[in-house]
């Protein structure tokens, strides 16, 4: 454990001060002030019939997470990481030092799954913050009479989970491949055809379609944390961990 | 001194390309041993094999008198290396590129400020390694390769690229490294006379072929260095040159070339010609090239 924690250390020196820190921040914040602008100008027809404005807000915000933003951040962050090693040509380095390919490999994944609840916690405190600002300039709206707060924190719990079979597959595409264009134009075309595939009744088998599975039928909420698409996400995540390791094992360095 | 790298009989092929044939090879403590060869000979493939980047067959590689293939960690927890460019995270400072190092290996933090003032990067320390020159990169890449006070220390090429003031500081870094720090050094390169300035041993490759493996003494019978004269009248310096049973020949560009014997003979040539009347205008060795030395090698 003391040594996966050192690697993880030194694996956050090295994305910490790249691109990764900045997009897992600015995307929430991003969505946070449109939500925040939305609401604001369109305050009279919430005032009008009486809804309650933090279960709207959730609805717009998981569904524009599952249908885009979250399958195209996981793209993205994956890329990040790999993209690090690629560009210094570090990787004949890393394979050279005296520590095992498993824990490189493990603890470059575990970093992807560190940005991506970093991710997730931002969309949280800056929805909860563009929440709060519209009860005080708005409070006709009505923020602050309501409370759905079990939701949203099941929703963003389950949209974590159901990143878990993009994450691998695109880790094992941007270690693969040391370009921006096809490991992020697969993960673009996948998370496009989910979304035309979205009203297909096996839909969960494909993974870019998982996050937006966190709604229910009819956009509503979905209390069940294991879901069949959460589960195969998880599944996923697993087969494509391993073949991930495998082809870190066979990398050689020509 | 005992052998501290052992390859022995190892061939190695990128598909049907066969890039090392029947190489053996072996390295002793504490020497700087110069692995010569030019671009594509298979000195990189084989310091790849010998840092575990390609896999080999058992019993092949032996570094510290341990299996590269079965004991890969605890080989490569002596072994520092710098292969190619040097792997530089240009988005972090030289600080922050050692530290991370240092916090995977489980380092103390004052070896980042040691190794930083041994390669002479000490101030520029807090610089983003992007901003870095050439040589100011490869000498990071060799305070990485020196992070974890290796006993071993493997270089593809550190000279690469580099101005000649910068060639003159890693080789005087290398002497230091060997002479006062005790490291073994295995050094790679295409350039005969930067190996034979610092070696003790020298292996030449060829074709994924060991050629030559023997001492810098050994090699220098083989290094049949030439004097380039230029007079006012070359024919009278053949003429002079024949009578003492010393061969020369006149080049292309109007001097004429005789074996370099040794600077004894050099003066009493210089001697003789003046007291010729020959006006001498300049007298100079010519250094043999890779390609002269592989076939003086070849055809002895």
């Amino acid at each position: 454990m003391k040594i996966f924690l050192r690697l993880f250390k030194a694996e956050f020196i090295k994305t910490n001060k790249t691109y990764g820190f900045l997009i897992s921040v600015l995307i929430p914040i991003f969505i946070a002030i449109l939500q925040f602008f939305i609401f604001y100008i369109k305050h009279e027809h919430f005032a009008k019939y009486g809804i309650n404005p933090w279960k709207v807000m959730g609805m717009n915000l998981f569904s524009i997470l599952g249908i885009i933003v979250m399958p195209m951040y996981i793209v993205l962050i994956t890329y990040l990481i790999n993209f690090t090693e690629h560009q210094s040509n570090s990787w004949k380095y890393l394979f050279a030092l005296p520590i095992s390919k498993i824990k490189i490999y493990t603890v470059k994944i575990s970093m992807t799954l560190f940005w991506v609840l970093v991710f997730c916690i931002s969309i949280i405190i800056f929805m909860y913050l563009s929440g709060f600002l519209l009860s005080l300039f708005r409070p006709d709206i009505g923020f602050q009479d309501y409370n759905i707060n079990y939701i949203i924190f099941l929703s963003i719990f389950k949209l974590f989970l159901s990143s878990f079979g993009i994450i691998s597959i695109q880790f094992l595409f941007s270690i693969y491949w040391k370009d921006f264009i096809r490991p992020v134009g697969i993960g673009l075309t996948l998370t496009i055809a989910a979304f035309i595939l979205s009203s297909w009744e096996y839909i969960y088998v494909l993974p870019y379609a998982h996050p937006y599975s966190i709604m229910g039928n009819y956009n509503e909420f979905n209390t069940r944390i294991f879901t069949t698409p959460i589960m195969f996400s998880l599944v996923y995540g697993i087969i494509f961990f391993i073949a991930g390791f495998n082809l870190i094992l066979k990398k050689e360095i020509k | 001194m005992s052998e501290i790298i052992n390859i022995t009989n190892l061939n190695f092929h990128y598909g049907n390309f066969k890039v090392l044939d029947d190489l053996n090879l072996s390295v002793k403590e504490n020497s700087i041993f110069g692995f010569l060869g030019p671009n594509g000979a298979g000195k990189t493939t084989t310091i790849k094999i010998l840092l575990g980047l390609l896999s080999t067959p058992k019993n092949k590689v032996s570094l510290f008198h341990k299996n590269l293939k079965t004991d890969r960690i605890e080989i490569l927890s002596k072994v520092g290396s710098l292969v190619e460019n040097p792997s530089i995270y240009n988005h972090l400072t030289a600080i922050e590129n050692l530290k991370i190092l240092t916090t995977m290996l489980h380092l103390k933090s004052s070896m980042i400020d040691e190794v930083l003032k041994i390669v002479g990067l000490d101030y520029i320390a807090n610089k983003k390694a992007g901003k870095f020159s050439t040589g100011m990169k490869q000498r990071l890449g060799i305070a990485k390769a020196l992070i974890s006070d290796p006993q071993l220390i493997i270089l593809d090429e550190p000279t690469i690229g580099l101005d000649p003031k910068g060639i003159i500081e890693i080789r005087e870094l290398l002497l230091t490294l060997n002479k006062e720090y005790g490291k073994t050094i295995f050094l790679s390169s295409h350039n005969l006379s930067e190996v034979d300035k610092i070696c003790d041993e020298i292996g030449i490759i060829d074709n994924g072929h060991i050629l030559f493996r023997g001492t810098k003494d050994d090699l220098n019978s083989y290094n049949k260095t030439s004097l380039i004269i230029k007079a006012d009248n070359i024919k009278e310096v053949c003429y002079v040159l024949s009578n003492t049973k010393i061969e020369c020949k006149i080049t292309e560009d109007n001097s004429v070339k005789t074996p370099f014997i040794s600077d004894i003979i050099t003066s009493f040539l210089i001697r003789t010609l003046v007291e010729n009347d020959i006006q001498i205008y300049s007298v100079e060795k010519e250094e043999i090239t890779l390609e002269e030395l592989f076939i003086n090698i070849i055809s002895s």
